[in-house]
């Protein structure tokens, strides 16, 4: 029987001559020798990325999970303070006008004028979720 | 891939059943509610890297998604800007407004290419019926469906909305020549003639009838289109011509 160091020593210098080999290799005489044992080498690198996609993909459905149970916590009635319609429309006017040239401020809405009151009352409870008025 | 089709990799949806429109918002920093809107579909107001995004609580379940994200577009695109805007049904616009890049984005979102072609694949030729199944799917419109449908080259097609006063809007296919460009006002040979103020029943399925009934072109009578037209709302219909001659795919 022989030494298992003899064999163990033995399977790493044939890794080694294997390695050698390949790498001595021209990418041509890989390529072909690839496509004799496994076929295609553009579709083997093509079903490989597929997968590689596919791993990435499922390991960031991490993220969508997070972000559902962000939903769910986030989900708190606001209450809104009682306040005269006139008023709201003129601390909304106040609002827009205090960011009108500012940068870190987005808006997309009908124009103040072309609101309702409840609309009014709505936008108001959104610039409240906000910080922009107390 | 567009921003939008990023962003749900980003969030590993491989199926249409994963886009929430909520932790999709959630995960670029918006929150969702919904209220009783009475003079607009939707607004989006944001400070910093925060937004509220509010959708009139008493519209369509699909109608919902499709403000939504149309606002997460605003959010993408128009961050730091004040746009007086409205979110009308989805249809094609000319220009490249605000609010045409934020319905691009949402169509991106609702109805991603990397999903949306091989479910359409899947199901077989392009007709009302196969629309539908696939809004669906995607719990879109059926205008938005078709639309999407011929953005994306699926078919040789146009889809085309008429009101009683005429042509509103029409979408082409990208493989079809720019030359073929549908008449005005509906042809009284047209199928869709009777739909629409005839108060004729929805087409089942598209039918063969003369190409010069859609298109005003001196060389049109000689060919044969297919045509389905359905009703979609009191005064509109929608109307899918499908282009199956070849020789009309000449330049």
């Amino acid at each position: 029987m022989s030494d298992p160091e003899d064999t163990k020593a033995g399977l790493r210098r044939l890794k080694q001559a294997m390695v050698d080999d390949v790498l001595k290799a021209s990418d041509q005489e890989v390529l072909a020798q690839f496509a004799e044992d496994l076929g295609s080498a553009e579709a083997n690198a093509k079903h490989m990325r597929e997968a590689f996609e596919k791993t990435i993909l499922l390991a960031n459905k991490d993220r969508l999970h997070s972000a559902r149970a962000g939903v769910a916590a986030g989900k708190v009635p606001s209450s809104a303070p009682a306040i005269p319609i006139a008023e709201a429309r003129a601390r909304l006017r106040q609002v827009l006008a205090a960011h009108a040239d500012d940068e870190t401020f987005t808006l997309a809405a009908r124009k103040e004028s072309e609101l309702t009151d409840a609309d009014v009352l709505d936008m108001l409870e959104a610039m409240r979720d906000l910080g922009l008025i107390e | 891939m567009t921003p939008a089709e990023m962003l749900l990799q980003e969030l590993g949806v491989t199926d249409p059943g994963e886009i929430d429109l909520e932790a999709i918002a959630h995960h670029v920093g918006a929150r969702v509610r919904y209220r009783a809107l009475c003079g607009c579909e939707a607004h989006i107001l944001g400070c910093n890297g925060a937004a509220v995004i509010t959708i009139k609580n008493d519209s369509s379940p699909r109608r919902k998604r499709f403000s939504i994200a149309h606002e997460l577009g605003h959010w993408r695109f128009h961050r730091g800007k004040a746009l007086v805007c409205r979110v009308d049904d989805y249809k094609p616009r000319d220009a490249l407004s605000p609010e045409k890049v934020a319905d691009s984005y949402a169509a991106d979102l609702l109805m991603p290419r990397y999903l949306f072609q091989p479910q359409a694949r899947g199901l077989g030729k392009l007709t009302f019926d196969m629309v539908d199944k696939l809004g669906r799917i995607f719990k879109t419109s059926l205008t938005a469906t078709s639309i999407r449908l011929i953005d994306l080259d699926h078919v040789p097609a146009f889809v085309i909305c008429h009101g009683p006063r005429g042509r509103k809007w029409f979408a082409r296919a990208a493989c079809v020549p720019r030359h073929w460009f549908p008449r005005e006002d509906l042809d009284s040979d047209s199928f869709a003639f009777g739909v629409q103020f005839g108060r004729r029943p929805d087409d089942p399925a598209p039918r063969k009838i003369d190409a010069d009934a859609w298109f005003d072109r001196p060389d049109a009578s000689r060919f044969v289109v297919r045509e389905q037209t359905v009703r979609i709302s009191e005064d509109e219909t929608l109307s899918l011509v499908i282009v199956e001659d070849e020789r009309m795919l000449e330049g």
